[in-house]
């Protein structure tokens, strides 16, 4: 029996999605010793999936940060500005609230132990509450400005070692802010075990 | 979410279908050994992701070999055994073995 032309279309997307030329070398190799079309897509959906699912679920994650966001902020904002007529408390009141649902839904989803991005979240939830108190309790108006401040350093600063991470590992990495380090490299991240030379 | 240590039942298989194929062992010949001795139907991108895991804890390496035009001028990706990885299979090994020993409903059975 003359083996079938190998499927075209299941290279390019191999190619596309940027997998180690070493796999798609096995199954060309493999594809001519009797084996279907069919197996050849199984095993490229297998391969596409494994790399594309990760990345997927990071950008669900995501997606699902913004409206939480969101909420909290108009909740927070309704709260201050009908309920107490503060406006002068929108911004941190609303960042604070901001950070806790970012929070609560990191926990809702699994996480690494990144104890430097929790320690960042936590000293960002304190300046706010502690900005909010101080505000009311005595007018302090330059204490809205000293939280965010601080809250801009923090955020920076972890954004800054998140970066400095990712140059470090030599890994490219979605959603790296949130410190779910999911490797987007997936089998092509396989040129950068260690080899002998 | 702490990293895991132990090794899976499958990348042990992995491992030991290095260990067996020697010098010889990339994508193909690995999944092949894994299917005549477990009876499995292993898919490519099982065997590279468990051998990309076991790469990232130094027990296995890489190393690229030449291109040849029946794969399309692509290259060979052989992996080896480190020695750490040799270890932690002889470790493994141990551990099931002990485990194995006096379990009365696994005794007088033809595998």
């Amino acid at each position: 029996m003359t083996p079938s032309r190998i499927p075209s279309g299941a290279i390019v997307l191999l190619q596309r999605a940027r997998i180690d030329p070493a796999i798609i070398g096995d199954l060309v190799e493999e594809y001519p010793k009797g084996r279907s079309r069919a197996w050849f897509w199984r095993q490229t959906a297998n391969i596409l999936t494994r790399k594309l699912l990760p990345m997927a679920i990071a950008a669900l994650r995501w997606l699902a940060v913004v409206p939480s966001v969101i909420l909290a902020i108009a909740i927070e904002s309704w709260i201050v500005v009908v309920r107490s007529h503060s406006r002068e408390m929108i911004l941190p009141a609303a960042f604070l609230m901001a950070a806790t649902f970012v929070k609560a839904s990191t926990w809702i989803a699994p996480r690494r132990k990144d104890p430097v991005r929790r320690i960042a979240l936590s000293v960002v939830i304190v300046c706010g509450a502690l900005s909010a108190f101080m505000n009311q309790l005595l007018g302090f108006g330059f204490v809205p400005f000293l939280f965010w401040v601080g809250a801009f350093a923090v955020i920076g600063g972890t954004a800054a070692h998140f970066s400095a991470e990712e140059l470090k590992t030599g890994r490219r990495t979605v959603d790296s802010i949130c410190r779910r380090k999911i490797n987007v490299d997936w089998l092509g991240g396989l040129t950068r075990l260690p080899t002998k030379d | 979410m702490t990293r895991r240590t132990h090794l899976s039942a499958f990348e042990l298989m992995v491992m030991l279908a290095l260990a067996r194929l020697g010098e010889d062992a990339y994508g193909v010949p690995i999944a092949r050994e894994i299917r005549e001795h477990s009876g499995r139907d292993v898919l490519l991108g099982s065997v590279y992701a468990a051998l990309e895991r076991l790469g990232e804890r130094g027990l296995v390496s890489s190393e690229l070999g030449e291109p040849t035009a029946e794969r399309g001028g692509r290259a060979k990706r052989f992996f080896h055994l480190t020695p750490k990885g040799l270890r932690e299979t002889r470790d493994a090994q141990r551990a099931l073995v002990k485990l194995w020993r006096g379990i009365p409903q696994l005794k007088g059975e033809k595998i």
